[in-house]
């Protein structure tokens, strides 16, 4: 019980702390649900030009020293899986999809064996895209923020 | 058996444990999901290590959970029904959309899904197909210290859940859940962020940080810049510690144009 008070107090000046100092604030409402039968990767962007399109495959990835480390593609959602897409700031998302032109999000959905075989490059300029969603904010909301592909 | 991150090859496997939500305690909107896996296999005992392997990558996973009644303050395990200790509840639990790496002690199946009981000590219950039901661990709100991000102290707390995190020097850095050890990106990338703001604690000292750079950082998370100075320097900071890697989720942690 002690352990349970202590964990408390610790929780409330972290709370206040937050408050006081919100250093880096996240929304992550917005969830994409995959209830198809194959993985599939995600890519948000306010446009339609897949200009900035990076998917993070899973693998190794190097720095400037030449160290490599592991990373898991957070992009990817597996067959009958959902996530939580993070977004930085106080009420992001809705601010995210309203600063869009005509306050529009774009979301676009790859599947693995594309990605997997394809370079972004080839991805971009063949339309590689398995679906290509339009949103609002109004819209999202609508749906509880929650986006179902197929 | 070691379970470990799949690699692109599926030569090995991941395993994600979704810490579900029981609607009573919301935390946001989390009601709902995906279906549940099917159970190709049954076993009970001496779990052949493959077989489990493959069977947890296979049939995407999922956590049961507890449910926590806050007026007599008590632990029920969704799986077995039965009141839980707090200690259980501590010991079996696994964050949402992360990795578990340990190894199996023996396993159980009955008509709910199959109970894992690993070597650490804590138990895995994956719920039989399309039983989609779960609950998240609300009755474990502490700060967990997780360890040391190069020299700056890590602590998980599920209020940080949501992606956000904070960075209170001298006593450290609170981040949610599984973020500490993630290897996705935007985690990678928070904690190399919030190291930023501790490497600028580090070079400003206690009172500048406390004085000018968190109210001018809370300002700018309220007025949504994320180009604002004190996010840019930390962002920058931690980017060239780390030395640059090419995993830095440029789109939520942006830096400034010389990276310098």
């Amino acid at each position: 019980m002690n352990q349970k008070i202590s964990f408390l107090k610790l929780e409330i000046i972290v709370i206040i702390s937050c408050l006081l100092y919100s250093c880096d604030p996240a929304d992550n409402r917005l969830r994409i649900v995959n209830q198809s039968n194959t993985d599939i990767y995600f890519f948000y962007s306010c446009d339609s030009a897949l200009n900035d399109l990076n998917l993070f495959r899973s693998g190794y990835y190097q720095n400037s020293k030449g160290d490599s480390s592991y990373i898991l593609s957070d992009h990817l959602i597996k067959k009958g899986s959902f996530r939580n897409i993070p977004n930085r700031g106080f009420n992001a998302w809705t601010n995210y999809v309203k600063d869009c032109n005509e306050g529009k999000m774009h979301l676009f959905f790859f599947t693995d064996s594309i990605v997997r075989k394809y370079s972004y490059d080839e991805i971009k300029a063949k339309k590689l895209f398995e679906r290509h969603l339009i949103y609002t904010a109004d819209k999202l909301k609508k749906n509880n923020w929650t986006v179902t592909y197929p | 058996m070691l379970m470990k991150a799949r690699d692109e090859s599926d030569a090995a496997f991941d395993a994600y444990f979704y810490w579900l939500c029981d609607g009573s305690m919301s935390f946001g909107n989390m009601a709902g999901g995906g279906g549940g896996g099917g159970i190709g296999r049954s076993g009970s005992g001496g779990a052949n290590e493959s077989w489990v392997a493959e069977y947890l990558y296979e049939s995407d996973v999922r956590f049961y959970g507890y449910s926590y009644n806050w007026s007599t303050g008590q632990y029920t395990g969704r799986y077995t029904g039965n009141l839980a200790s707090y200690d259980e509840v501590y010991n079996n639990y696994i964050v949402p959309n992360s990795e578990y790496s340990g190894e199996v002690q023996s396993v159980d199946k009955n008509d709910k899904g199959t109970e894992f009981l690993m070597k650490d000590g804590s138990t895995i219950f994956l719920l039989a197909a399309g039983a989609y039901h779960g609950t998240v661990n609300f009755g474990i709100e502490e700060g967990k210290y997780v360890g040391k991000y190069y020299d700056a102290p890590v602590y998980e707390l599920s209020i940080f859940n949501d992606g956000s995190a904070i960075t209170t020097p001298p006593d450290g850095i609170w981040v949610g859940i599984g973020v500490y050890k993630s290897s996705e990106p935007y985690n990678r990338t928070l904690m190399g962020h919030e190291y930023g703001h501790w490497l600028q604690y580090e070079e400003k000292g206690f009172g500048y940080y406390y004085t000018v750079i968190a109210p001018a950082s809370l300002y700018f998370a309220i007025t949504r810049n994320s180009f604002g100075w004190t996010e840019l320097d930390a962002s920058n900071r931690g980017y060239n510690f780390l030395n640059q890697p090419a995993w830095w989720d440029l789109p939520n942690f942006p830096l400034h144009k010389l990276h310098k």
